[in-house]
């Protein structure tokens, strides 16, 4: 009787059309998310499960193909970390790093401890800050994504990116992440914090002279991630496109990332970070190119400066 | 989002969703607003989907926790609760407006779960899964909003 009197009642409940309508359009106009390549491709990924990449606490099977899949080349460059926090319920914990000083990615695992589903449309944010190094960083550029959800535990995989800390960071750091509030609204109910230690990849650091369109060079940092050319003064150089050359003769295009500042609040220098797409060993490099004007690298050293005649 | 595309999903679930959300706030603005941000959820975050049940219980798992967000916004508080209103109107209800007052008086955790119940013919293990809570949480509420229910329903009858 209770079921036929409720779906009495029920079946007359229906949305307006003109409200169809509307959500019909609000939805077309919508702007569509690029779907991660970690849905493309974690069905052929391969499992690689002697690799540590992971910490021994964390990740099922499922969360770890996924893991490998996002990071695609680096997996045997990232290495386990192990820290937890728990906010109202939520537990964030972070079981992979990549550290190469100024570009540093954090994976990490969210799950409900209360057993509700972990939504995977919750907006994450967070930061990363050394604990002990990056004394002089004025400014970084920081991004959280999420990577996977597994739905038989419930399970998110973020991925944390902060691009731009002055160098070095050191091997002590804290993931501090929150939870966004629904549009509208002040109140933050999620908010973790954790340290931990993970191990800087190798870094080849070369000072630079010369300058590109009035910005004079200072530094290359280069490791297995990417590349992060410091400049002085105000001006960036985030508008070149970046190419590397390399002992084999490969000229790889790099893909932007972000930056930061050194020198708060006195500005004196900009780190700008681009990534490559598999992993490059940094002594593989013999020269780069900020737009067309080529710098030659050898050892620690750089040669002088010129002009390419055509884009690489 | 093609145009059709979006037209198709609308057409398909809009309904479902917009029922439970009703359901859930006694409100046709509320299950409005619920319903349209449940769609752009969905346009934005390209689920990917075994098929039409899964496409449904993802959205009705999403409107769940929407309504749940409304129900937290500053501004919501501060509002007079629909259930309240209810409590105005005339004592001689008709059958249906008996069972709306009724459902619109439970804890409005349990009102989800009854819609689930009740209208989508959902299992209380489907219904852990759509909510994720443990089946024993939802039986737990199913047995009281009846029990409430029957007693608010057997009150408000006219005798004979």
């Amino acid at each position: 009787m209770l079921k036929q009197d409720y779906q009495t009642w029920m079946d007359r409940v229906e949305p307006d059309k003109d409200f169809q309508v509307r959500l019909t359009e609000a939805m077309a106009v919508q702007p569509v998310r690029r779907p991660r390549r970690i849905w493309r491709t974690v069905l052929a990924a391969a499992a690689v499960c002697g690799v540590l990449m992971v910490s021994a606490f964390a990740l099922s099977p499922t969360l770890r193909q996924m893991l490998e899949s996002a990071m695609g080349g680096y997996t045997e460059y990232a290495r386990p970390v192990e820290g937890a926090d728990v906010s109202n319920g939520m537990e964030l914990r972070v079981v992979s790093a990549l550290n190469s000083g100024s570009i540093l990615k954090v994976y990490a695992e969210l799950r409900n401890l209360d057993g509700e589903l972990v939504c995977d449309t919750l907006r994450m944010s967070g930061i990363l800050i050394p604990l002990e190094g990056g004394k002089d960083t004025g400014s970084i550029t920081s991004r959280a994504e999420w990577v996977g959800y597994e739905e038989e535990s419930e399970t998110a995989l973020l991925e944390f990116t902060a691009w731009g800390f002055s160098t070095p960071i050191g091997d002590r750091l804290e993931l501090s992440a929150v939870v966004l509030p629904p549009l509208g609204e002040l109140e933050i109910i999620y908010d973790w914090k954790i340290a931990f230690t993970t191990e800087e990849l190798p870094v080849r650091r070369i000072p630079l002279n010369g300058e590109v369109s009035g910005t004079p060079l200072l530094q290359a940092e280069l490791s297995a991630l990417g590349v992060t050319i410091q400049t002085d003064g105000g001006n960036t150089v985030d508008a070149f496109p970046l190419t590397v050359f390399c002992k084999d003769g490969r000229r790889l295009p790099l893909t932007h990332g972000g930056g930061g500042s050194v020198g708060d609040p006195q500005l004196t220098a900009r780190l700008t970070c681009w990534e490559y797409d598999e992993p490059v060993e940094p002594e593989e490099v013999t020269g780069l190119a900020l737009g067309q004007w080529y710098v030659p690298l050898e050892g620690e050293n750089a040669g002088r400066g010129y002009w390419l005649v055509e884009q690489p | 989002m093609e145009r059709e595309e979006a037209a198709r999903l609308v057409e398909q679930y809009s309904t479902a969703v917009y029922r439970l959300a009703y359901a859930r706030t006694g409100n046709r603005e509320d299950a409005e607003d619920i319903t349209q941000e449940t769609f752009l959820r969905l346009v934005r975050s390209v689920p990917a989907f075994r098929d039409g049940e899964h496409c449904k219980a993802w959205l009705l798992r999403v409107a769940a926790n929407c309504a749940g967000d409304l129900h937290r916004s500053p501004w919501r508080r501060r509002a007079v609760p629909l259930e309240e209103a209810g409590q105005m109107a005339a004592p001689e209800l008709p059958e249906e407006q008996g069972m709306e007052s009724a459902v619109l008086a439970l804890p409005e955790d349990y009102r989800v779960v009854v819609h689930l119940y009740y209208y989508e013919e959902l299992s209380t293990a489907e219904i852990a899964k759509v909510l994720g809570k443990r089946e024993g949480t939802i039986r737990t509420r199913l047995s009281r909003a009846r029990a409430m229910l029957r007693e608010d329903l057997e009150e408000g009858e006219t005798p004979c």
